[in-house]
């Protein structure tokens, strides 16, 4: 809490014959953050082992054929009944590729025939709407004629030597003309000119035409039939090989990142050697570990953390608490070393929501669907564990601000007491908005303070951050003294405020200067706890307004009065949940963390945890 | 004294002028900066904690037109 996890960089040598316990061992502790090795004219780095190209084909063999199966390869299954056939997956795998490869390949035949099939069809069904004769397509040495699709054919530029008849039909594409021959190939100019696509009717042109349609339908049944057969194939092997596959990709995945591990490393002769970096208070236990598994024939050396060090930065907050590292993950984490600020959001962003929707009835609401969507979406339990809290924030705020749905009134059975009127003590809550903002912008200094402390020392602490109270202060007897409630000379108030300004050049340079109105527009900033707030409680109020108004004793009247309560409600509730949301956070990251917070921090993964599905 | 009806009309489109104005100006402050963040969001999904930032910093306006706009309709109360 407050304080991200102590690391400690380690420096490790592997003799050659040692080197696939250390890695096993060190894959099995998941908890070295690897340093990457940089290349040296004097030691290169390593080479992947030996097969790792084998492996890589085998993975992305699993991917495709993941993919074609529909089995999601994203947890990480290790089922013991598939463990055991190590050996044989990169035979067991390609024999699965080649399988699923050779019915993908059916189902895409099947699928191209379908089209064609389909095509005749219809084209078929065309002709018959022309014509259902088949004496008209008899062969003749004097006349000759055209089926097909054109688009725009302009009937009057359609002039040959001799006689010739078209048939079109409104509204569809298609054209049947009958020519003379000798006309045949001024006709075959002129439709080439409008895009003509011919079909060949021949064999359509004989009394067997219901004869050729229903083998066309016979057989493109039949193809449908064959798709069916092949994706059923595949829904079998994806039930048959879901376990193994995830199995075999959780082994192939491990031993991937194995065997890439030399690439890391640096490489002499007859060793590796490679950095890393490993919490401090297990460090002890986890060298004990590697000298037992390798019988303490590697050197194992703690190095002295350098400034310039990137070491990795693990939060460490108790249960509930750590749920709200999350806004810090969406930020930026705190550079090691650096106050993680968790706790302090885990106080305040609570709160702040819970002020700004201040309503019980709402507050009940989200609670009930964030805990139903916290359980159906497991994956982000922890985004939900904020909303729930924030909701509860809000239940108590409702409770304060005797709010129920916008009133007091909780549906008819008892009135809430109104401790705090939002919607007439506009001011009054301003002002506690206000007052809110300045204790929370001055923690934020404090933090800052002690940051600066630690880091730089006393006197850059006070020159960063105390010269903002000194101003703070100098402002505030400027305004006593002009307002004259205190009897001290304005001077004063001017002569700290000059001494805090300079101070501030001193800490932060020009850019202080030029932030010395930021404070006070901050703390203005909070305003905004009271005006979201206030904006949702008149939507709400107007929503029980216009129903009250419409539920005037006739049925349609409290349908429709009841539909304008949910439908407003809801969106007031979205919109108020949003805002909250995004408001609070918004005074986190901007009020509140610009006061301490440098961010930046590398995030700890530690080797043997990224599994990449 | 009290404010005539004059007065206190023109106090309250002052109000609603400070509001309406800040709010406008949020709005045009944002939609660039928004679109900008949408843009560097696609390139570096990371970036959404600066991203969200920059696009509400301009909020702050609408704040402060609101305080202008409470403390004007208090002044017609005040009288």
């Amino acid at each position: 809490m407050l304080k991200t996890q102590e690391m400690s960089k380690v420096f490790m040598v592997i003799p050659k014959d040692r080197f696939e316990k250390t890695v096993d061992t060190l894959y099995k502790l998941k908890v070295f953050h690897i340093i990457e090795h940089t290349k040296t004219d004097e030691y290169d780095i390593g080479s992947p082992i030996l097969g790792t190209d084998i492996l890589s084909d085998i993975q992305v063999r699993i991917r495709s054929i993941a993919s074609q199966l529909k089995i999601n390869l994203q947890e990480d299954i290790q089922d013991p009944l598939y463990s055991g056939f190590v050996n044989e997956i990169p035979t067991q795998i390609i024999k699965l590729h080649n399988e699923v490869s050779d019915i993908i390949k059916d189902i895409k035949k099947c699928e191209d025939k379908k089209r064609s099939l389909n095509q005749e069809l219809k084209v078929l069904e065309t002709l018959d709407l022309f014509t259902d004769s088949a004496e008209i397509f008899k062969k003749s040495s004097h006349i000759v004629y055209r089926f097909g699709m054109i688009h725009d054919l302009d009937e009057d530029a359609l002039i040959l030597e001799n006689e010739h008849e078209l048939k079109t039909i409104e509204g569809q594409p298609h054209i049947l003309i009958f020519a003379k021959k000798k006309d045949e190939k001024h006709l075959d100019e002129i439709l080439g000119s409008y895009k003509f696509k011919s079909f060949e009717i021949e064999k359509y042109a004989s009394d067997k035409r219901k004869l050729i349609r229903k083998e066309l339908e016979q057989n493109l049944s039949q193809t449908n039939e064959d798709i069916l057969q092949c994706k059923n194939q595949l829904v079998l092997l994806s039930k048959m090989w879901k376990r193994k596959l995830q199995t075999f990709n959780t082994i192939v995945s491990e031993k991937l990142e194995k065997y890439n591990l030399p690439l890391s490393m640096g490489i002499t002769k007859h060793s590796y050697f490679i950095k890393a970096y490993v919490p401090t208070d297990i460090l002890y236990k986890v060298k004990h570990q590697l000298f037992i598994a390798t019988d303490r024939k590697i050197i194992f050396k703690i190095e002295n953390l350098h400034h310039s060090d990137n070491v990795p930065v693990k939060l460490k907050n108790p249960a509930v608490v750590n749920s709200f590292e999350f806004f810090l993950k969406l930020f930026a984490l705190p550079k090691y070393g650096e106050i993680d600020p968790t706790m302090f959001i885990f106080l305040s962003f609570p709160f702040f929501f819970g002020f700004i929707l201040g309503d019980a009835g709402y507050g009940i609401i989200s609670f009930l669907i964030f805990w139903f969507l916290k359980k159906k979406m497991p994956q982000y339990a922890k985004f939900f564990n904020i909303l729930l809290l924030s909701s509860i924030s809000s239940i108590i705020f409702g409770y304060i601000f005797g709010e129920f749905f916008g009133g007091a009134d909780v549906f008819g059975l008892f009135t809430l007491t109104v401790y705090f009127n939002r919607e007439l003590q506009m001011i009054a809550l301003l002002v506690i908005a206000i007052a809110m903002g300045f204790i929370h912008v001055n923690w934020g200094l404090i933090v800052g303070f002690t940051n600066e402390l630690r880091s730089h020392g006393l006197k850059k602490a006070i020159y960063t951050k105390g010269s903002w109270w000194l101003l703070q202060i100098s402002v505030t007897l400027i305004a006593l003294s002009y307002l004259g409630m205190i009897k001290a000379p304005v001077t004063i108030g001017y002569a700290l405020m000059a001494i805090s300004a300079v101070m501030l050049f001193l800490g932060e340079g020009i850019i202080g200067i030029i932030e010395i109105p930021g404070i006070f527009t901050n703390f203005l900033s909070y305003g905004r706890l009271m005006a979201v707030g206030a904006s949702s409680v008149g939507l709400a109020v107007v929503i029980n307004q216009l129903t009250s108004q419409v539920m005037t004793g006739s049925i349609s009247g409290y349908i429709i009065g009841t539909l304008i309560f949910i439908l407003g409600h809801t969106i007031n509730l979205l919109l108020g949940c949003m805002g909250s949301f995004l408001h609070s956070l918004r005074l986190h990251y901007i009020e509140f963390f610009t006061k301490f917070y440098h961010g930046g921090g590398t995030e700890y993964k530690p080797f043997g945890t990224k599994l990449e599905g | 004294m009290a404010l005539d009806g004059l007065a206190a009309g023109l106090i309250g489109i002052s109000a609603s002028i400070a509001i309406g104005a800040t709010a406008i100006a949020a709005a045009v402050a944002e939609k660039s900066i928004g679109t900008a963040a949408i843009g560097a969001l696609v390139e570096k999904e990371e970036s959404f904690g600066k991203g969200l930032i920059l696009t509400v910093i301009p909020e702050t306006l609408v704040i402060f037109g609101l305080v202008v706009a409470i403390l004007l309709i208090n002044l017609i109360g005040a009288h």
